[in-house]
């Protein structure tokens, strides 16, 4: 843990307890006129409905960021463990396994979105459960190269062996090793998630109002750009400003594919 | 405990010893191409890839619960109705019964009838397609400008070169829709160079078409300024700390001499490659940017059959894009394969 992550999960944590501390201004609440410039009432002016548009981002980061960090987390776990699989399983299964995953690889991210959106509607699990099948196959395709490298070592043979059971090889044997490589991707893949989600609401597919994320906030203010306000692109700041900070979080250290984000 | 550096293991006590170092990058893309005869395994293996794709894409749109009969009929729906509607859509068959036979249309080019205009789906793909081709292949105009700028910051010295980087992974970390604001803002509200929309219809003439294009092909070509820029300055620059570089420097070459008749051929397949997996990402990387602006293109027409579950619509686009997608991808693994072998010569 570096000085640089505490820093990234105060400003995390802020934005998780900020709508409990500063209220969570009930969705009916208004305030002003639509589009009021900033002012000393409203800091960051009003919404396209005249709300206070600094608490609604606030309330609107609070659900970006749990979506985006549980997705993270989930498509890591989940990437982790079908890397794991994929080179200890050996035959039929094995070959099975990693056809599918090429499989759900050569799908593009949004096409995945779509389909399942479609099918069971767009809910906090379900974008959940799409951003984690979206970015677990790339965590997949990252992290399955060096973990089959680690696995072929002796000292996993030994630990085999010496009768250690699956979490020990993969918790102390395969992590460790892996680990540099594990957390530059594991930021790579919070940045593309939360730009991934971004673009999810844009499109009307992603968090539904009355609930909001910053992306939802910048497609219900888009009007008003075409009136001089700064609506519209203050919630897209917050986007640009968590990516930076996660990504200042790992500047320096290079990733094992030296891979950019893919926007994909 | 501090992390492994590359090509150390740490054994579970702690104690590091060498091994190999870990591969630069690992998958399929560094794989080196098979010796010759190997071609048709590794088309066969693509293949493979495309019909399990193909399948996810299709078990997909069938696991959809609520089917397209239901949303249709709404407040007429009555059991003998529907049955008589999945009938005559040919739905009442199995799920296997059903791939198998969409197998088969895929194959054959015919993709069936689209359920809400009872026009074959090709015709109304078709306009929306090209449109968004016209879109996308007036973004990748962009790219030389991209390469180019990569090269002029690469000759330009570090100050510029640093400041580039720190730009760059600013605007990478942007979403595209941002961009697009940003720039409407500027460009479209307060400049009024450019329209505010992008709504072309086939009435109009192909000049007037392109002329509304003109911004929405900028805000996609800005992040792929900063994302090739920035891939060819890195390249560019590993191709500097190289010994036929700096054999050439001590000959007295100037470094723009060097860069643009050495080092810009030896980087020539790697740049290729970045091309063709950019083509793929903008399969659906205009999507977003057609929404910002209400272009009627291909991810318009996705949303929309979406949301009315029009299956043969949904189904045909997924196919079109993902097909496309694995067929840029192959080439772009050909690529780096011809280039790696050539370099182990």
């Amino acid at each position: 843990m570096t000085r640089r992550m505490i820093v990234f999960c105060l400003f995390v944590l802020f934005f998780l307890v900020a709508p409990s501390v500063f209220g969570t201004g009930a969705p009916d609440r208004y305030d002003g006129l639509p589009f009021d410039p900033p002012s000393a009432t409203h800091l960051l002016g009003t919404d396209y409905l005249g709300r206070d548009l600094g608490r609604q981002i606030l309330n609107a980061g609070r659900t970006t960021l749990v979506i985006c960090i549980v997705a993270t987390a989930l498509a890591f776990a989940l990437g982790l463990g079908i890397t794991v699989l994929s080179v200890l399983v050996t035959g039929i299964g094995g070959a099975l396994l990693t056809r599918s995953m090429d499989a759900l690889i050569a799908i593009p991210g949004l096409i995945i979105a779509f389909v399942l959106v479609a099918a069971l509607g767009s809910s906090l699990p379900v974008l959940i459960l799409v951003i984690t099948l979206v970015e677990f196959c790339v965590i997949f395709r990252t992290l399955r190269g060096p973990t089959a490298q680690v696995m072929a070592q002796p000292f996993v043979a030994m630990s085999r062996i010496r009768g250690e059971g699956l979490i020990y090889i993969v918790g102390r044997d395969v992590w460790l090793n892996i680990r540099p490589y594990a957390v530059v991707e594991l930021v790579y893949r919070f940045i593309s998630s939360l730009l991934f989600l971004s673009a999810l609401s844009m499109l009307g597919i992603g968090v539904q109002p009355p609930a909001s994320d910053w992306g939802t906030l910048i497609k219900l203010n888009a009007a008003g750009l075409l009136l001089g306000s700064p609506a519209p692109l203050l919630p897209g700041v917050f986007i640009v400003a968590t990516s930076l900070l996660a990504l200042w979080t790992v500047a320096g250290r290079s990733s094992p594919t030296a891979r950019m984000i893919v926007k994909e | 405990m501090h992390d492994a550096p590359a090509g150390h293991w740490v054994r579970p006590d702690g104690v590091e010893e060498d091994g190999p170092g870990l591969p630069r990058q690992p998958g399929s893309r560094s794989r080196r191409s098979p010796p010759l005869g190997g071609v048709g395994r590794a088309v066969a293996a693509r293949l493979v890839v495309l019909v399990g794709a193909w399948a996810l894409i299709f078990l997909g749109t069938e696991v959809i619960p609520g089917d397209f009969v239901t949303a249709a009929l709404g407040q007429d729906y009555t059991e003998d109705l529907a049955r008589r509607m999945r009938e005559d859509l040919g739905l009442d068959r199995s799920v296997l019964e059903r791939f198998a036979v969409w197998l088969f249309s895929v194959v054959t080019g015919d993709f069936g009838q689209s359920f809400t205009t009872r026009t074959d789906v090709w015709d109304v793909v078709a306009p929306r397609l090209r449109n968004t081709l016209l879109l996308a292949g007036m973004t990748l105009l962009w790219f030389p400008v991209a390469v180019a700028i990569g090269i002029a910051v690469f000759l330009a010295g570090r100050v510029v070169q640093r400041t580039f980087r720190v730009v760059t992974q600013g605007v990478m970390c942007t979403p595209e829709f941002m961009i697009a604001y940003v720039l409407i803002y500027l460009l479209a509200v307060e400049l009024r160079l450019f329209p505010v929309t992008a709504r072309v219809a086939p009435s109009q003439s192909m000049l007037d078409q392109v002329q509304v294009l003109i911004l929405p092909s900028l805000c996609l070509g800005i992040a792929m300024i900063a994302y090739a820029g920035r891939l060819v300055l890195s390249l560019l620059t590993i191709e500097e700390g190289k010994d036929y570089f700096e054999f050439a420097r001590l000959k007295g070459f100037s470094r723009s001499a060097i860069a643009v008749h050495y080092a810009l051929p030896a980087i020539g397949p790697s740049v290729l490659n970045l091309f063709l997996i950019y083509c793929a990402s903008l399969l659906t990387g205009v999507f977003v940017i057609e929404a910002v602006f209400g272009f009627p293109g291909l991810g318009d027409l996705t949303i929309s059959s979406v949301v009315w579950r029009d299956m043969p619509v949904v189904q045909f686009c997924a196919v079109l894009i993902t097909t496309t997608y694995v067929l840029l991808y192959s080439l772009a693994d050909l690529v780096s394969a011809r280039h790696a072998d050539r370099l182990s010569l």
